[in-house]
């Protein structure tokens, strides 16, 4: 069974541009860096396990460890997004108090 | 006493709601979707980044065959008490579960590593430099998820 890393990670890059809709403009960086993180990474592992550093046993280990890894990587682009939709809003605050004052 | 001109009380109406919603906004009423940024928490992630790496710098210079968990020891217990605060400091802030996640998981693996340790009673070289790049990488997207909370990040 062949296992087709670069694919994989397209697809998985298509499906969140899918889940974010209209955030994926301001998503799309930190998912991008977040993948490449994690190809190499699983790279790094499977070198490891062609090189003997690590045994069967190990590499199950280490590819568990890095669903957390992963894990990690999606919260951080839930709060850059958010982070930059806050900004955004705080922005738009700030041009409306400024016209209210300049009303009053 | 002559009433009002319909205008006058138009005029007057505006500016009673223009003032209303001025003291609404007054009072700090905004809407959010995440936690402002915490400055002392960004510090504390570079902090325990820092002390994680030393300690992965420290087992990868000593020979395989001297990495007795009993020399790392303290060094766990002392690594484990900075991550435990980080979550703590993240936990209590409403509106960041996000930056909670990133630190909780990060404790997690660490228990991990140090009971797999200390079973063990060693720590293979491939995998510590794994369990490294690993760490640092979280750690990275810690701090991303703090920094992006900066105001004009």
């Amino acid at each position: 069974m062949s296992f087709d890393l670069n694919k994989t990670l397209e697809d998985m890059l298509a499906a969140a541009k899918a889940v974010f809709g209209d955030e994926w403009p301001d998503a799309k960086d930190d998912m991008q860096r977040v993948l490449n993180d994690e190809k190499e990474a699983l790279k790094d592992i499977a070198e490891a396990r062609i090189r003997g550093e690590i045994n069967d046993e190990e590499l199950e280990e280490q590819l568990k460890d890095e669903k957390e890894a992963f894990e990690a990587g999606l919260s951080m682009v839930s709060a850059s997004t958010k982070a930059t939709i806050q900004h955004a809003l705080n922005a738009a605050s700030e041009v409306f108090w400024n016209a209210v004052r300049a009303a009053i | 006493m002559k009433a009002p001109s319909p205008r006058l009380n138009a005029y007057c109406k505006f500016h009673i709601v223009i003032i209303t919603i001025a003291i609404f906004l007054a009072q700090g009423c905004s809407f959010r979707f995440i936690a402002p940024y915490d400055e002392k928490t960004e510090e504390a992630i570079f902090d325990a980044s820092k002390l994680v790496d030393q300690f992965y710098g420290k087992l990868l210079d000593t020979a395989e065959d001297e990495r007795e968990y009993s020399k790392f020891s303290e060094q766990y217990v002392l690594i484990e008490s900075e991550l435990k605060t980080l979550v703590f400091r993240n936990k209590v802030r409403s509106l960041n579960e996000d930056s909670t996640d990133i630190c909780e998981r990060i404790l997690k693996l660490w228990r991990k590593y140090k009971e797999k340790h200390k079973s063990k009673d060693t720590y293979s070289t491939g995998t510590a430099k794994l369990d490294r790049n690993r760490f640092s990488r979280m750690f990275s997207y810690a701090a991303r998820a703090e920094g992006a909370k900066k105001p004009n990040n």
